[in-house]
């Protein structure tokens, strides 16, 4: 056995990476009650990747003070990095077309909450596919992060977090046929971006009025897909992105079907001065 | 005793495989479709051969890639292969008193490996440069430049040896002084269709400009953050030249592909570009790669088959066909940009296969195609394109493209049970990531 356990590590350096993760932490020595980030990096040589998914684990040392995706390479996230269970960081994302070069993943921020040995290191589930059109799983490197937590000696340092103040991207409401997700009738399909914070959750709010305030209506926390309900169809749908700062970003579906009352509250105004107009040129004529 | 040579004996071969220090490097039997090489020699590397272990005695061949010199013959050490560095693409972003400017990474194929960059900086077009080098980095910024001089910028691939390796196409940039707030006036037109924000001069406007190389006919789209924001059609020179406007300051992901006049679409080439309020920046030397197809699905060993697309008119289009050996054959693009190469399948094993090609053209090099599988067996079988009402492998809702509507549906099935058998793409009972990696390699947006 012990001669395998030989085997095996003079194996280890002739293995290559196609890609691999990276770790960046900063600053680079860390006492307790310091807040520090971990950035995960994607960097590939001669494979382009496509999607990435896996988990991001940390040592009881730690604890998470934030997420962020600033400058993050991944724009379409299938599950948004979160903390889902105590110590690790779940994420799944894809990037449409494939991407050949390196670029950050989403940056992690700790405090230091106990003297020790700060661990940060990869799930076995973490993964990376090639471009090729079939998903093939790319050989990955997957370094972890040890370091010494000392210590505190005077004031804790601070990370300087950039306050997200950004609304999400805009975004574009499909109407769609419901049948591809397994439900009848139609459905509203919406897929908003954050580059910072990320997006936490989504509202719709539906009115005959295209111009109505977003405080005046009535919004409802869904999801992707929304099954369009009967009325839905003839008035304007408000889809609210918010991001996990809560900024937030309005998309507004016009009415899917002609409706009269639809028309008549939307034209009221109109409506009334032409029978006024009406009524005048009437009495008019009379004379 | 024997145990211990046994062991010793595994010890030393070990040694010898896995750690990184000296390797016996050998050639293997090389057979093109009309030749064979036996017992071919990699010749040792000359003057670039810094081990104290050997002394290389004499060599008739380039003792590294790039380093023949002659004018009037070309040296081909060993067997025919065609290494080559991907040219990169450079990125402009104008400030104050200066440029910024990013690159995307050039990467080496069967040889050449790139260990630092140079920026060359001029005021006049074309040059001469003054070069900096700046390591092995992706962005760097040159300073002190005057404002409202243009300045034109090409990136230089470094190799090992020092030796340049690849050369970027020339970017041109004009700093400018920061606009000085504008005092808001009352009424005040504006002008220039949607938009929002300040009113800003045109000439001031947050916009990106994406200048490159297709094929004749074919149709350019750019996406930013996987959605649709521009397309164009490319004329007879393959040239194009696409700015998206009414952009916000951030860090963006762009992608570029080109649709063929036979609807065939090339890779995807993404660049993340760091987008300034108020200025354009250019992204320069987009080099799209040919699109590639063959006319059979399985071919008669022996059989010829062949392998055709279309590129930058006139290009020297390098074909790589996957097997146990690795095979290399070289053609040129006609003045469409069509090209097509026919080889005779008598060294490939029976069984699955895969092509690919890149394109060069004036010193600059395309990064690499699609790869298109076939088989070799024992009948020909023609290729024909399927009459289908959808669109490319994860068009889930049939609407002829793949894009945020797909990704929403997948989605919606991801790690659930009971979906339609067509959205699982690689038939393993699941919707996971890698349905998600498929559909994202024919993204159209």
């Amino acid at each position: 056995m012990r001669y395998f356990f030989i085997i095996v590590l003079l194996i280890l350096p002739a293995t290559s990476f196609a890609a691999g993760f990276q770790l960046e932490q900063q600053p680079g020595s860390v006492k307790v009650g310091d807040t520090f980030t971990a950035t995960l990096s994607l960097r590939t040589d001669f494979d382009v990747i496509n999607a990435a998914e896996g988990s991001v684990h940390f040592s009881p040392t730690l604890a998470l003070v934030d997420i962020r995706l600033q400058g993050s390479l991944v724009p379409l996230w299938v599950s948004s990095p979160i903390e889902k269970e105590k110590g690790v960081v779940s994420f799944a994302g894809v990037l449409p077309g494939g991407y050949q070069g390196e670029g950050k993943i989403f940056t992690l921020v700790f405090k230091a909450v106990e003297k020790g040995t700060g661990r940060i290191f990869f799930g076995s589930d973490t993964t990376a596919y090639q471009n090729d059109g079939k998903g093939t799983a790319a050989t990955l490197s997957l370094p972890t992060l040890s370091f010494s937590i000392g210590t505190p000696s005077g004031t804790p340092h601070t990370v300087n977090l950039e306050e997200d103040v950004s609304p999400p991207e805009s975004f574009t409401p499909v109407v769609s046929s419901g049948e591809p997700f397994g439900l009848r009738g139609s459905v509203l399909i919406f897929t908003a971006q954050d580059k910072n914070s990320g997006i936490a959750r989504y509202d719709i709010a539906r009115s005959y009025f295209q111009q109505a305030k977003e405080s005046s209506l009535t919004w409802i926390v869904t999801s992707s897909p929304y099954v369009l309900a009967s009325g839905d169809n003839t008035r304007y749908l408000y889809v609210r992105a918010v991001d996990r700062a809560g900024n937030t970003r309005v998309e507004i579906v016009p009415p899917q079907e002609f409706s009269i009352i639809a028309f008549i509250l939307a034209w009221w105004l109109v409506l009334i001065g032409a029978v006024i107009v009406v009524i005048l040129l009437i009495q008019f004529r009379r004379r | 005793m024997r145990r211990i040579i046994w062991w010793g004996t595994f010890l030393i071969l070990f040694l010898g495989i896995g750690l990184d220090v000296s390797r016996t490097a050998y050639a293997e039997d090389f057979t093109s479709g009309n030749y064979q090489v036996l017992a071919p020699v990699i010749s040792s590397g000359g003057v670039f051969a810094t081990s104290s272990s050997f002394s290389l005695l004499s060599v008739i061949s380039e003792f590294a890639h790039g380093t023949t010199s002659s004018a009037t013959f070309g040296s081909n050490p060993g067997f025919v292969a065609y290494p080559f560095v991907s040219t990169p693409i450079i990125t402009a972003t104008p400030g104050n008193a200066l440029v910024n400017l990013s690159w995307t990474a050039a990467v080496g194929f069967l040889g050449y490996s790139v260990s630092g960059y140079s920026i060359g900086n001029s005021t006049a077009s074309g040059g001469p440069y003054t070069f900096t080098s700046v390591g092995a980095v992706l962005s760097g910024s040159v300073t002190s430049l005057t404002n409202g001089t243009p300045y034109y910028f090409i990136i230089r691939a470094i190799d090992p040896n020092s030796l340049v390796i690849a050369t970027s196409s020339e970017v041109s940039a004009t700093p400018v002084a920061p606009a000085p707030t504008p005092t808001p006036t009352p009424g005040g037109g504006g002008g220039g269709g949607g938009g929002g924000g300040g009113p800003l001069p045109p000439s001031s406007s947050t916009s990106a400009t994406f200048i490159g190389r297709s094929y004749p006919g074919s149709t350019v789209t750019i996406l930013k953050d996987a959605s649709v924001v521009a397309s164009t059609r490319v004329g007879e020179t393959a040239s194009f030249s696409v700015m998206v406007g009414n952009l916000t300051g951030g860090t963006y992901l762009f992608s570029v592909y080109a649709e063929d006049s036979n609807g065939n679409q090339s890779s995807t080439i993404t660049i993340p570009v760091s987008i300034t309020t108020g200025v354009n920046t250019t992204i320069s030397g987009i080099f799209l790669a040919p699109t590639i197809d063959v006319d059979k699905t399985t071919v008669k060993k022996g059989n010829p088959i062949r392998v055709f697309g279309q590129s930058v008119p006139e290009s020297t289009v390098t074909i790589s066909v996957a097997s146990d050996i690795e095979l290399f054959f070289q053609t040129a693009s006609d003045k469409d940009g069509v090209y097509s190469y026919s080889f005779l399948t008598t060294p490939l094993e029976i069984g699955p296969h895969s092509t690919h090609s890149n394109a060069s053209k004036s010193g600059e090099v395309s990064r690499t195609s699609r790869t298109v599988a076939f088989a070799v067996g024992n009948q020909d079988v023609l290729k024909t394109k399927a009459i289908t009402k959808c669109g490319p492998r994860g068009d889930l809702n049939c609407d002829g493209k793949v894009n945020l509507v797909d990704f929403s549906i997948q989605a919606y099935w991801y790690k659930k049970k009971g979906f339609p058998i067509a959205y699982d793409l690689n038939n393993d009972k699941a919707i996971s990531l890698i349905d998600f990696s498929i559909m994202a390699s024919n993204w159209t947006g």
